[in-house]
């Protein structure tokens, strides 16, 4: 018995040293390997950069690291003002929310892409994955933002032990993205980690163009009140700071979705209708389908006259 | 409870602590915390259905002394076919009521007869194939007289519902079992440290490999559109998830038995190094296969009942035993496949052969007709195994079809984060392949580690626990669950 409960106490602490190690290094392992959510590091870190004062800031979805080059907006504007591209992959409205009372004080402009059916998909707060991944870098959840949300997401209320726990997973991630490159026949530029343009595609359309068809009938939903009462909330809390909320409505392919313009029109009145403090710069019919490089993002053609039309929208204002 | 949870992390410990220290080798202290916990763990399942096992185990309980009692082999008789026709009336009613239910309104369907069948609501009580397996053997063994009735009613008990096999077998016999909950338990340190090794393989099994094998399976096997490759891909990776599910949680079972003293028997023994269809069943599921052979296969005759016969009997128990399985056609045709292959070496008298030995003792793979042996064998379980995971026949029908056109030699391929996923597996795979490889001449993988020095037996923690803790599937239910 003496020798077995010695073997065991051996196994315990080997055990117990392995999982402190694991948790200890997770943050670092997060910050250090490539994985899907690794802009996490990047935008926690440069809204926490007190050098650099931005005076625009950028948020969204992929559509818009793919297809906005903050430089082309900044050298398009008067005394070319700096200007960050800080959205991820799948960072939602609501993801994007998160960010707003972190902003820097130098900042005049956010300008918030989303879906032309943003407004309309019923609360989608981020996944556990996302919010892990926030955690492990850095980022914390003050009182500002949970007046923003109203219900932040539970995630952020536990320990950082537990989240580096689940966090493992961040680690598959990672292989993932390793692995892609060479499992995926595809090639992707390195600079997912660029403050400015982190259009990661080579070329300018994906080999099995466009791949997949999405739904675009603007009478199946109707406008989400909790997520028109958050952005009115956001802007009431940005203008107390001076700062200008734009939302653009990205591009659609029209060779996955063709809507009618008049209903599109309509749904756009009925945004600057409900939501009258905020900018909505409509950009829905801006590009053709050559200027896509798969389903839904815009390559480095349509990337550039997206950015062109936001600093002209910006210059009339 | 699942083993691989924080539940069963922190049940575990206790009762391990309390059997150990605070029971302190009294044995009657012992069983009843053996019986306790079993209660707690069954009823932390469905405690509805706790009272279908106390029932069942009281049912088999006083049948066993009434027929031990019994006078005249009348009254023995009368006793036996109770117990038989009530353990396997409850079984059919919340098993296969449903499924006979349905064929037979299909059925008459045929004849332009329409009736609207009245099926049963209730989900499956866990555990019940396998505790109704245990008291079955029970009143069997005592009607064979080669046991005699168990007057003790905890021990009873806990042979019935010994938590570690209770949901999910091994299935055990009261010849084996009974004699180890009625002696005397010390702390064996061989055992023990085996236990341990061996709960740690089971869960490198079932987290890491059959749990990352699982949402790729289910991905392929609904798809209609994948190529051959990619699906007799899913195919292999179907057996060996459910190998990995089902040892995995067998070897949990056999390793947490261990760290209480008592031995189980062994159910699986490197089944997928086989070099025919006879050994692989004397290597999968062991404790099933040997239990159909004992109470159904011999007692009808097995293969001493002339030609025709002995042919009838392979068929009734191979499809039995995939009935068994599950109320469904798939599970009928996954038997009648293996007695077809199991049949022709059963023809020639080759089924015997590879009784006692292993394949290619020498360590090296130079026999090459063996690997060959090998190999078809595995390739004829997997092609059986398309019929056990398929959700009905003519979705396994449909899945051949698709799979055997020119599609079948172009390159597998998956998208995106499978990908990633299907290297996870390949790699675990290949370290199991390995692992069972090099111990395949052991009774079980890891046995004898407590030999090995503490260095050799913390870098084996190390790597399991590493793996387990990054490559983590997604958690699924273990599938004999369902069973």
């Amino acid at each position: 018995m003496k020798k077995f409960l010695k073997d065991l106490a051996v196994y315990l602490v080997v055990v117990a040293a392995l999982l402190l190690l694991f948790i200890k290094a997770q943050p670092f392992l997060t910050k250090v390997l490539p994985n899907d959510y690794s802009r996490h590091h990047v935008i926690v870190d440069a809204l926490k950069n007190k050098t650099a004062s931005p005076e625009i800031i950028i948020l969204g979805d992929s559509r818009t690291m793919f297809g906005v080059d903050a430089k082309t907006i900044s050298n398009n504007l008067p005394n070319k003002p700096l200007a960050y591209n800080l959205a991820s992959v799948g960072q939602s409205y609501f993801e994007s929310c998160y960010f707003i009372s972190s902003i820097p004080a130098s900042t005049r402009h956010i300008i918030q892409f989303i879906g032309y059916t943003g407004f309309r998909e019923p609360r989608t707060d981020f996944n556990i994955d996302k919010a892990m991944s926030m955690m492990m870098n850095g980022y914390k959840v003050d009182t500002v933002t949970r007046q923003l949300i109203g219900k932040v997401n539970p995630y952020f209320d536990k320990s950082i032990t537990a989240v580096a726990f689940e966090g493992r997973i961040i680690l598959k991630s990672s292989l993932h993205v390793l692995l892609r490159s060479v499992l995926d026949n595809e090639t992707f530029a390195d600079n997912y980690s660029d403050l400015y343009f982190p259009h990661i595609y080579t070329t300018d359309r994906h080999p099995q163009y466009p791949f997949y068809k999405i739904p675009c009938d603007l009478d199946t939903m109707s406008v989400n009140p909790y997520t028109v009462a958050l952005a009115n909330r956001v802007d009431y809390f940005l203008q107390q700071k001076n700062i200008q909320y734009h939302i653009v409505l990205l591009p659609v392919n029209p060779d996955i979705c063709v809507f009618d313009k008049s209903k599109a029109a309509t749904y756009i009145a009925q945004l600057k209708n409900e939501m009258p403090g905020i900018d909505f710069i409509n950009l829905t019919g801006a590009l053709d389908n050559t200027q896509f490089y798969d389903a839904e993002h815009p390559n480095k053609k349509g990337a550039r006259i997206i950015s062109l039309m936001v600093a002209d929208s910006l210059k009339s204002r | 409870m699942l083993f691989n949870s924080f539940s069963f992390a922190i049940f575990f410990p206790i009762v391990f602590i309390l059997y150990w220290f605070f029971a302190k080798g009294n044995l009657k202290i012992q069983n009843i915390l053996l019986l306790v916990a079993s209660y707690f763990f069954y009823a932390s399942w469905d405690y509805r259905f706790l009272f279908l096992l106390i029932f069942s185990t009281l049912l088999d309980y006083f049948t066993g002394i009434k027929m031990s009692d019994a006078t005249s082999r009348h009254n023995k008789k009368f006793w036996f076919w109770t117990s038989v026709i009530i353990n396997l009336g409850f079984l059919g009613v919340f098993k296969y009521y449903n499924f006979f239910a349905a064929s037979f309104a299909e059925f008459i369907a045929h004849f332009g007869l329409h009736v609207n069948i009245w099926t049963l609501q209730v989900i499956l009580p866990v555990g019940i194939s396998f505790y109704t397996f245990h008291g079955l053997s029970y009143v069997i063994d005592i009607y064979n007289d080669k046991i005699k009735a168990e007057k003790n009613f905890v021990d009873y008990s806990v042979f019935v519902s010994f938590f570690p096999l209770l949901v999910a077998g091994p299935i055990e016999r009261a010849t084996h079992l009974l004699p180890q909950i009625k002696q005397k338990r010390l702390m064996d340190y061989e055992k023990a440290s085996n236990g341990i090794f061996l709960i740690l393989w089971g869960l490198f099994k079932k987290i890491v490999i059959a749990d990352n094998c699982s949402p790729l399976v289910e991905d392929i096997f609904s798809s209609k559109d994948m190529a051959g490759s990619t699906l007799l891909m899913g195919t292999v990776l179907f057996a060996f998830q459910i190998y990995a599910d089902f040892s995995g949680y067998s070897d949990i079972a056999i390793g947490t038995a261990k760290l209480l003293g008592i031995d189980l028997i062994t159910n699986f023994k490197f089944p997928y190094f086989s070099r025919n269809i006879g050994e692989f069943w004397r290597r999968w599921h062991i404790s099933l296969s040997t239990w159909f052979r004992d109470y159904l296969y011999i007692p009808l005759g097995g293969s001493k009942a002339g030609k025709w016969k002995s042919i009838r009997n392979v068929f009734i128990i191979f499809i039995v035993s995939g009935f068994w399985h599950g109320a469904n056609w798939t599970f009928i045709i996954w038997g009648g496949i293996h007695a077809l292959l199991f049949l022709p070496s059963f023809l020639i008298g080759s089924n015997k052969k590879y009784q006692k030995s292993i394949i290619n003792p020498s360590g090296v793979v130079n026999a090459l007709k063996e690997f060959s042996q090998m190999l078809w064998t595995f390739g004829a379980v997997c092609f059986a195994w398309i019929f056990f995971r398929a959700v009905s026949l003519s979705a396994a029908f449909s899945f051949i079809r698709r799979m055997c056109n020119k599609s079948l030699l172009s390159v597998p391929k998956l998208m995106g984060e499978q990908n990633t996923d299907l290297l996870i597996c390949m790699a675990a795979i290949t370290v199991l392949l390995l692992v069972e490889w090099r111990h395949r001449k052991k009774e079980f993988v890891f046995e004898g580690i407590w030999k090995k020095n503490i260095w050799y037996r913390i870098a084996v923690l190390v790597v399991i626990i590493t793996s387990i803790y990054y490559f983590t599937g997604k958690s699924a239910s273990f599938i004999y669950f369902q069973f």
